[in-house]
């Protein structure tokens, strides 16, 4: 088993190295561990303390017994302790650890090393085995490694993520708790921040959480966290100091919790809104919850209810219902929904449907129930109301069919009545009718529980206290009348104890008319109040209707039988009256066969009534009239009527002249001709008589008209003559006026030597003359030219502004002169138009002139603004236009002298012409002008407060008619 | 600026008046009674401007202004047309046929040379050359 040692192991200590080796290891011997020594066989040759308290043998009992006494049988088996020495032979030394045999065969841990020993030569002298019981260490070891272990587990397999980051919160480690919710992988996350982890916002609270901890708090906070997928989920975070300084994170998903508690809000909100009554209650039927469904349902307010028993909305009746209910939730069974019936806080019982499942706890315990209550009410209701419409519909039928085979109006009416009391559902039902003598309403049918109730009534048709029930009210108003309280009714007083002894408490009445006019009343009593609805009170009225029309019918037989009479009697009349005319007449058909004619036919033609029924039309006139009067036969089948003027030949060959009429009539389908002739012999000689008379007349037209033709040439021509006339005179007379005022001012203005101040004066005056002489002539010359509808305005685009601006400023001196302050205003709207320019500051100048002149203080104010609507006199639509108002403070206009303002040569003469020149001829030029224009001038004006013109012109000029 | 001024006008009063103001501003006036006068006139002098009244016997002032303006020679020179109290269309009628300006009667002899000179084109035209 020894091995020859290797003479120059690289890595073995030499003996030099360990020369001192022995005493070394036996000064630090003490007793902390056993130093051993073995020779080269593995034989112990030393035993010092240490060994002896850890391994329990005394030197004696152990020097010279081999090494493998210390170890356990499994390490021999393995082949300790030999393969221990070679390996410290080859190496050296080498270290172990594992359990070791005491001398009482206990075991402990230990550690050993095993340092082979060699002599100078490198033979080798032996070993030295240091041995330290590790026991403790191993167990403490031990425990260290399974906290270890086991802190690992749940740090890696804790459901909330936890992260361990440095103090500048960079990550240090990871679960995959936190893996797995963020994405990344746990190399990823290492050395990440915390602000790469969470959302952008967040960022700026990474520095006060630091600062929390960093003062020794824990910090707890839900945070907005992104995934590598950028997705982003929130987070609840508790972070702390871990006692080595860096922080420790846990992180909780609260998404779920979130979910959950949306849920639930979400839930809340439905039973909030529902409007089905929701509640929950114990099982002792304590309510718990009420909402404001149940409110709106049972009128009790969750206050009012939660604490107190449901039972009280229980009806006394349906209390075992309720106990048989809970009984099934304690069973923990549920109930399906099912009818019955609820006590309202205002003591209403209304019809509900209940569904009700319990509650149980969270160990499944039932601890309650939880109920829903819906109002059917209206549905329960509607439903009874479906059931009596359908006994009115089937009372309906059943009256028509009455209609039908009923053969007199009395049985007809007994009949409705009894079909509507034993179909309808009332319980008495009657027809009156209107006596004409006593005015009352008289029942002529009637059926059902009647307890002498109607032989007590009296009921007039005229407005009496007694006619003031439904029947009279309907009869009188020809609509039906609905009373559905009777005993609450105040008009009912009088006969109210008689309803109440009847048991009527609901009463309605329809009338029946025959021929338009109301005839009678269908009245019915119900047993209870409410009784008519719409429905109801439509379907009744349908039947009043068929009575009415059924009375028609039986009407319509009477007048039928009558009208049989009318016609007898009428062709009776006629016949008479065709015998007794004067003329002859006649009836033929379209194939002109005579069907029928008078004896004075037969009398005045000669021919028998055989011969006449075998003649044509025609044959009865001379040939050259044949033509002329078959063109009027046709004229008549065509167009309906037609007379000719023809001589009636008779058989004898006499003619006589006659006017004949004929008229189209649809004959039993055929198209007949009905005619008539008359003898107009006299009238004949007459007209020749009035003929002459008329040729003259027409003779003497022809002569007047010639007269008339001439007058209008020369008119026309003195109008041709007076458009040339206005043309010259308005060059003629101005151009000497234009010498006079050009060379007034020429000398005025000093051009051809001073003048003294007297001839400055004088020919001021001149001048002044012949400006006024000018406007005069200019004015004269517009209204004639007017007048002669000579004048014509442009119509070309201008802008309105601008021209307003200029009249404006060449009227300002006028008006500082006088002291007169103008106000301008002229809306922004107010721009380009179409017209006449020129003419258009002609009416602005004339208006602003007048008013300044007329003002002797105080303000003349010009508002021009944009019409969108100017409808002007005489035209048909409205179009945008301009309005430019001029109101002054001057003296005004009397109300008599607004209707002359704007006629020609009216200047108002209030004794003031002398102060205020003019040629009372600018209103009337600017109404025309304006007209000319498409538009209109208004003036306003109170006496002694002054006047307003108002001008509108259409933006797009006068529109070419 | 000394102008030649060629003035059309059948009214003597008038053409004097005018004559009379333009001259006591320097200008030069050339006087013609009738159109056909006043265009051989212009032929003639080449002017620098031409006052033309419109309501001129015979050839009127429309049709004066036409001629001109169709001559190549003389269709540079300003026509400034003088007429009485507008008749509806005139102003255009004389602007369409080619007057350059428009001046209206009775004229104002404080404003009307300053009026007429307005129309003066800035430099010479061949008259000045």
């Amino acid at each position: 088993m020894t091995q020859q040692p290797d003479p120059s192991p690289p890595n073995i200590p030499t003996s030099a190295d360990h020369a001192a080796a022995p005493s070394w290891l036996l000064a630090e011997s003490a007793n902390d561990y056993a130093t051993i020594m073995l020779d080269p066989a593995g034989n112990v040759a030393s035993w010092n303390l240490g060994a002896e308290r850890i391994q329990g043998y005394k030197p004696d009992e152990i020097i010279g017994r081999h090494c493998s006494a210390f170890y356990t049988a499994e390490d021999m088996a393995s082949g300790k302790p030999q393969q221990l020495l070679n390996l410290a032979l080859a190496e050296g030394w080498c270290e172990d650890t594992g359990r070791r045999r005491r001398k009482d065969s206990s075991s402990f841990w230990a550690r050993e090393t095993l340092t082979a020993l060699r002599r100078a030569d490198g033979t080798l002298q032996g070993f030295v085995n240091v041995v330290w019981d590790v026991t403790e260490r191993t167990r403490a070891e031990e425990a260290l490694r399974v906290s270890e272990a086991r802190y690992r587990t749940l740090f890696e397999y804790a459901p909330v993520g936890i992260v361990i980051a440095d103090t500048q919160s960079y990550y240090v480690d990871a679960n995959a708790s936190i893996c797995r919710m963020l994405g990344y992988t746990h190399d990823e996350l290492i050395g990440m921040h915390a602000s790469d982890i969470v959302v952008q916002t967040e960022i700026q609270h990474i520095e006060v959480a630091l600062s929390e901890i960093n003062d020794q708090f824990d910090h707890s906070r839900e945070w907005q966290f992104r995934r590598k997928d950028g997705s982003i989920f929130a987070a609840e975070v508790i972070a702390t100091r871990m006692p080595d300084g860096n922080l420790l994170g846990t992180i909780r998903d609260i998404t779920d919790r979130k979910r959950a508690d949306d849920y639930r809000a979400h839930l809340a909100a439905i039973v909030a809104s529902s409007s089905d009554a929701i509640i929950s209650k114990d099982l002792h039927g304590i309510v718990k919850s009420w909402n404001p469904g149940a409110e709106a349902v049972f009128g009790y307010t969750a206050g009012e209810m939660i604490g107190t028993a449901i039972a009280r909305l229980i009806p006394d009746d349906w209390q075992d219902q309720e106990n048989q209910l809970l009984g099934k939730l304690r069973r923990g069974e549920r109930v399906e929904p099912f009818e019955t019936l609820r006590q309202t806080k205002d003591g209403r019982l209304i019809d509900v449907s209940i569904a009700a499942a319990p509650i149980k706890d969270a160990s499944g315990q039932i601890v309650g129930a939880s109920k829903i209550a819906r109002d059917i009410t209206a549905l329960k209701e509607h439903e009874r109301e479906i059931a009596r419409l359908s006994r009115l519909y089937a009372a309906l039928s059943q009256v028509n069919q009455a209609i039908v085979w009923m053969p007199t109006r009395d049985e007809l009416f007994r009949n409705v009545c009894r079909v509507l009391v034993e179909h309808g559902g009332f319980r008495m039902a009657w027809i009156g009718w209107c006596d004409s003598e006593t005015r009352q309403l008289v029942p002529v049918a009637e059926w059902g529980d009647d307890r002498g109730y109607l032989q007590r009534l009296s009921i007039y048709a005229d407005d009496r206290p007694a006619g003031r029930g439904p029947s009279g009210l309907a009869f009188r108003s020809g609509r039906p009348y609905i009373m559905n309280d009777l005993l609450e009714d105040p008009t009912t007083l009088p006969w109210r104890a008689e309803l109440k002894r009847c048991g009527y408490r609901a009463s309605a009445a329809f009338p029946i008319r025959t021929q338009k006019e109301v005839c009678g009343t269908l009245s019915v009593y119900a047993d209870r109040p409410g009784f008519f609805h719409d429905k109801e009170i439509a379907l009744l009225e349908e039947a009043a209707a068929d009575v009415s029309f059924a009375l028609d019918n039986f009407a319509r037989d009477e007048a039928r039988q009558q009208a049989e009479l009318t016609v007898r009697n009428e062709k009776l009349f006629s016949d008479t009256m065709i015998e007794s005319m004067p003329g002859i007449l006649y009836f033929y058909d379209v194939k002109r066969q005579f069907l029928r004619w008078n004896q004075n036919f037969e009398t005045i033609s000669g021919y028998s009534r055989a011969e006449v029924a075998g003649m044509h039309p025609l044959d009865f006139f001379a040939d050259e009239d044949k033509p002329r009067v078959e063109h009027q036969i046709a004229e008549v089948f065509e167009n309906g009527a037609a007379s000719v003027e023809a001589s009636f030949v008779a058989k004898d060959g006499h003619a006589t002249p006659y006017f004949f009429t004929g008229r189209r009539l649809l004959f039993e389908e055929m198209a007949c001709l009905v005619g008539v002739g008359i003898d107009i012999s006299e009238r004949k000689q007459a007209e020749l008589a009035l003929l002459s008379l008329n040729e003259t007349l027409e003779r003497r037209v022809a002569e007047r008209t010639g007269d008339m033709q001439a007058a209008i040439a020369r008119a026309e021509a003195a109008d041709r003559i007076k458009s040339a006339f206005l043309a010259t005179m308005s060059h003629e007379l101005r151009t000497p006026l234009n010498s006079i005022i050009g060379f007034t001012g020429i000398l005025l203005q000093g051009l051809a030597g001073s003048l003294n101040q007297e001839q400055s004066k004088q020919l001021g005056m001149v001048r002044s003359s012949g400006h006024h002489l000018l406007a005069l002539v200019n004015d004269v010359l517009d209204i004639s030219k007017i007048e002669a509808g000579q004048l014509d305005v442009a119509h070309e685009p201008f802008d309105l502004r601008r021209s307003i601006a200029k009249v404006v400023a060449g009227v300002t001196p006028q008006a500082e002169k006088k002291g007169l302050r103008l106000r301008i205003h002229v809306a922004p709207a107010v721009g380009p138009a179409v017209g006449d320019e020129r003419r258009f500051e002609q009416i602005l100048l004339n208006l602003l002139s007048n008013a300044i002149k007329f003002s002797q203080r105080g303000d003349v104010s010009l508002i021009a603004e944009l019409v969108a609507d100017f409808t002007p006199a005489g035209a048909e639509s409205g179009q945008p236009a301009v309005r430019v108002q001029v109101s002054d403070t001057g003296i005004g206009i009397k109300p008599e002298d607004l209707a002359t303002l704007f006629q020609p040569f009216r200047q108002i003469d209030t004794g003031l012409s002398r102060t205020h020149e003019g040629t009372g001829l600018g209103l009337a030029i600017c109404r025309r002008l304006a007209a000319l224009m498409g538009g209109e001038i208004v003036a306003e004006s109170v006496w002694a407060q002054g006047s307003r013109f108002s001008v509108t012109l259409p933006l797009k000029g006068a529109q070419e008619s | 600026m000394k102008a030649s001024i060629l003035l059309i006008e059948d009214n003597p009063q008038n053409r004097y008046m005018i004559t009379f103001l333009l001259e006591q501003h320097g200008h030069e006036v050339t006087q013609a009674e009738s159109g056909l006068l006043g265009l051989e006139l212009a032929a003639r002098i080449r002017p620098d401007l031409i006052l033309l009244d419109i309501q001129l016997p015979g050839m009127d002032g429309h049709a004066v202004a036409h001629t001109l303006k169709r001559d190549p020679r003389l269709k540079r020179i300003p026509i400034v047309a003088v007429t009485s109290y507008a008749m509806v269309g005139d102003r255009e009628k004389s602007l369409a046929a080619g007057a350059e300006g428009y001046i209206e009667k009775p004229i104002n002899p404080a404003t009307f040379v300053a009026e007429v000179e307005r129309f003066l084109l800035p430099t010479g035209n061949e008259h000045t050359e």
